[in-house]
């Protein structure tokens, strides 16, 4: 048989199953918003490791990445890059978080930081935020599914029709019980995709050029060399800059250890001790990347041409010349498959209950009793993946330039959880000053691009009119309560007044 | 406008009582951190930017995210086992 059809009937097998188990199973969404993130306040190291790296298995590796890499060459090591220092904050700021949150019963990043700031809009506005940033991240995922399929099935399921059957399986899925999986299934997810990308990244280029040397070596010595020197290309093909590069990467460290739901998880380890050695041991999985990257450098000599470049992971697989068999290309693309929905669907819950917790319920402190609060939470699932779905489909921007795109918004997050531990003059005013400012900003850059005075990231702009505005209005106005900035930093009754 | 003696305008990373071994460690901590992010981006990186030498079977421009790699894990886990000597 085909190895397409083979892979195919695997991918449909996976997802199935996937959906007999999201109709069987049929526990209360109510009992996943407040039992999955709060009740959870003890995960240990293992299952923190795995729900944790789980988060970048996502269609932005396994396609975006390799998608640059075919397309851009060393453009790609950005997301290397920002991977290596992003996550450190989060050996800070995570222990901080958990101690606090477990203090005052915390489960989101808005409840913390509007707690700190003394400000309800805060936690309104983050909440809107959440919702905007997560949707793009929700969009690449899509699709994502909507390559996979598609490239698999040779044309004869759409993109569209691809995203769709997928995410109408996580809807019901998420709708029924809740997140698809965390703790357990995320570690065999895990464990499976890592294999295969160590397994994939080593025997393509073996198969293909006999070594990740010579691979790079015939790279190197065609017209190809361009690529491999850092900072790679830009999309049109000509050489990227460091300004983009560099910012890419700086706004994407910033703004890594913010994103909501990953924030979040803070709140549900065990100890410190936990959650730090889980950020020890994290370049264990950002490790991975590299075996990705290089599937993606293997397809470009010996399959030119595929567009678009993200779609070039399932086209290697499905190739003939490749000597896969279908049912291996099959548990691969259902992996990817797997990886896109556990991610689509982690988002989808985060971005609705933070809308509802964070936002609505802040708006109107005693408008929606518990019951109504879980109807909203599903409507808002409803629109969110609606309009994620919209962009899906008529959006013509890749996967990584999606992401790289939230991160502007996400990365304005953190001054002010920065200043939250470490900055006590930092007030509400300040906060939603500088969050504002610092968004406007971005977003302005974000559409019209040929005003930056520099070519960067507009992140970066958007990062020194928050910080700017932030400080200014803070020092302008009278600082929060000395009470609770003990509580949050290391002020103590007895500090003498530092002549900063 | 008020003044607000117990609060200082800049930031205060430490507790007053922190002791000098914990507050050299974080410092130095920071400064790898610094020294590793500049790394990865524009001024250092331009420097290791090349395809040759191979290390790894990768080119060097890879090769060298991959050392910073190692280069943080190392210093994360010195810094995290300082921290939890005692426990």
């Amino acid at each position: 048989m085909e190895t397409w059809l083979t892979a195919l009937i695997v991918c449909g097998l996976y997802l199935i199953i996937t959906l007999i188990t999201g109709l069987l199973t049929g526990r209360n969404i109510s009992k996943s918003v407040t039992g999955f993130v709060a009740g959870d306040r003890s995960m240990n190291v293992v299952v923190l490791y795995f729900v944790m790296g789980a988060s970048i298995f996502s269609a932005f590796a396994f396609l975006g990445g390799p998608g640059w890499a075919y397309s851009r060459g060393a453009a790609a090591y950005y997301i290397i890059a920002y991977g290596i220092v992003g996550i450190i904050p989060l050996y800070f700021f995570g222990p901080k978080t958990r101690r606090i949150g477990a203090k005052l019963g915390f489960v989101t990043q808005a409840e913390l930081l509007s707690h700190r700031y003394g400000s309800r809009l805060l936690s309104v506005m983050l909440a809107l935020l959440s919702i905007i940033v997560f949707i793009p991240y929700l969009t690449l995922q899509m699709k994502g599914a909507g390559y996979i399929l598609e490239t698999i099935s040779d044309g004869y399921i759409p993109d569209w029709v691809g995203a769709l059957i997928t995410y109408s399986i996580v809807l019901i899925y998420v709708f029924r019980s809740g997140v698809m999986g965390i703790g357990w299934t995320n570690a065999f997810q895990g464990v499976f995709m890592m294999i295969i990308a160590w397994f994939l990244g080593l025997y393509l280029p073996n198969k293909l050029y006999g070594g990740v040397g010579p691979m790079f070596e015939q790279l190197a010595a065609g017209e190809w060399n361009d690529m491999l020197a850092a900072p790679g290309l830009t999309s049109s093909g000509a050489p990227w800059d460091w300004w983009g590069f560099s910012s890419a990467v700086v706004v994407s460290a910033f703004g890594f250890s913010m994103w909501p739901h990953l924030f979040m998880k803070s709140y549900a380890a065990k100890s410190d001790r936990s959650l730090r050695l889980t950020v020890v041991l994290y370049p264990t999985f950002q490790i991975f990347l590299v075996p990705i990257l290089l599937i993606g450098f293997s397809g470009i000599i010996a399959f030119a041409g595929v567009s678009p470049a993200d779609t070039i992971v399932p086209h290697i697989l499905k190739q003939e010349s490749i000597g896969l068999s279908g049912w291996i290309v099959g548990l691969v693309c259902a992996g990817t498959l797997a990886a896109s929905m556990s991610s689509g669907d982690a988002i989808l819950h985060a971005a609705a209950s933070i809308g509802i917790r964070d936002g609505v319920n802040k708006m109107y402190p005693d408008l929606l009793n518990d019951q109504q609060q879980r109807k909203w939470i599903q409507v808002l699932i409803i629109v969110i993946s609606a309009i994620a779905y919209y962009f899906a489909v008529f959006s013509e921007v890749g996967i990584v330039q999606l992401l790289l795109g939230s991160y502007g918004g996400v990365a304005q997050i953190f001054p002010l959880i920065f200043a939250a531990f470490y900055w006590p003059r930092g007030n509400g005013k300040g906060a939603v000053a500088g969050l504002v400012a610092g968004l406007v900003v971005n977003m302005f850059f974000l559409i019209q691009p040929e005003f930056k005075p520099f070519p960067m990231h507009e992140g970066i702009y958007g990062l020194l009119a928050n910080i700017l505005v932030f400080v200014t209005v803070s020092l302008l106005t009278p600082p929060e309560p000395l009470e609770k900035l003990k509580l949050y930093t290391h002020l103590a009754e007895e500090e003498a007044p530092a002549a900063v | 406008m008020p003044g607000h003696p117990e609060i200082p305008k800049g930031p205060v990373f430490f507790t007053h009582d922190a002791p000098a071994a914990y507050k050299r460690r974080r410092i130095l901590f920071a400064l790898l951190v610094l020294l590793c992010s500049l790394s990865t981006i524009w001024p250092i990186y331009p420097l290791f930017s090349k395809t040759y030498p191979l290390v790894f079977s990768l080119p060097f421009s890879l090769a060298w995210l991959v050392i910073l790699l190692l280069v943080t894990m190392a210093g994360l886990t010195w810094l995290y086992q300082a921290d939890h000597k005692s426990s």
